[in-house]
């Protein structure tokens, strides 16, 4: 499949999604005003993924600064791909990368965990170096 | 309450880092969360509450762009306004903005809703809204009202309603953002 390289805007993470590489990432700020025609390409691409004869294993990294409310909820489509992954016997694992000061992005990684039924690691990191 | 632009009146002249009347798009919500991450760190404040008080500053003014727009009633004009300030270590952020009637009644059981609940409840009450999608029209101001009193102060979104005719009124909002308190 096409890898999906985006770079990063100030109010759209950067993506990379690159099976022969083993990448999948998503990183930075996400607030853009019209989320569905940002994030409906992602989505699309890994729902391809899912109905391909794919078995590698997936290690998904989300890596945010901040995303707005309407992010979140193409965030937890996302999550629920990933789910479907596990569930065709896909090895899949969920990092959720934190700035280890930033206990909103840790909380909503921790809402995540809660909601989805997926291997899911919450990952500090320091900012500050 | 009082409403945006008598809150306005009494506020300290430095006490105020950005003032803005007019519509808001989304270039400018862009520099405004630019020159006010910039202001709090020339204050000082560590990473950690800048995010949090920008998040707080991008989930409300993305809520006026999408249901405040100029209205012009009779010889006047009605624009959005917003403002940021700074009081006592507390980032204050306000907007108002012209609803209808219709946009009133959820706001005004929605806020209700939300300044009733224990942190929580509200908690629970996000992952509901966000597991069984948008409750509102216009999408997404149910989600962030819920999330911006997450992470304001005492939990609370305070507003005020002033009619204006029989089919507009101004709506006010402010919060009030603390520095976070780190779970141990």
């Amino acid at each position: 499949m096409k890898a999906i390289y985006i770079p990063a805007t100030q109010d759209t993470p950067a993506v990379i999604l690159d099976v022969q590489k083993g990448i999948f990432e998503i990183k930075g700020n996400s607030y853009p005003e019209d989320s569905a025609h940002f994030y409906n390409p992602i989505i699309e691409w890994l729902q391809e993924l899912l109905n391909s004869t794919f078995n590698g294993s997936i290690e998904f990294n989300f890596n945010f600064d901040y995303f707005n409310t309407s992010s979140a909820k193409f965030i937890l489509e996302i999550l629920r791909i990933l789910e479907e992954f596990q569930e065709k016997n896909v090895k899949t694992l969920v990092r959720w990368h934190y700035y280890e000061d930033d206990i909103d992005i840790l909380e909503s990684g921790e809402d995540y965990k809660s909601i989805v039924s997926v291997p899911f690691e919450l990952v500090s990191r320091d900012d500050t170096l | 309450m009082a409403d945006i632009l008598s809150y306005l009146k009494d506020l300290e002249k430095n006490d105020i880092i950005f003032a803005y009347k007019g519509e808001i798009n989304t270039q400018l919500l862009r520099t405004i969360v630019q020159s006010a991450d910039a202001k709090m760190d020339e204050f000082g404040e560590n990473l950690g509450f800048r995010k949090r008080v920008s998040g707080v500053l991008i989930e409300i003014l993305q809520n006026v762009m999408r249901h405040g727009s100029n209205v012009k009633i009779g010889n006047l004009e009605y624009y959005p306004v917003m403002i940021i300030a700074r009081h006592n270590d507390e980032y204050i952020i306000g907007t108002g903005n012209l609803i209808n009637h219709q946009e009133k009644e959820f706001l005004e059981k929605h806020i209700n809703k939300v300044n009733s609940l224990t942190p929580d409840e509200l908690k629970e009450f996000y992952q509901e809204v966000l597991k069984n999608g948008t409750i509102s029209s216009k999408g997404g101001a149910g989600l962030g009202i819920i999330d911006v009193a997450r992470k304001a102060k005492d939990n609370r979104v305070n507003y005020d309603f002033k009619e204006i005719n029989e089919d507009y009124l101004f709506f006010s909002m402010f919060v009030s953002v603390q520095k976070p308190v780190k779970k141990s």
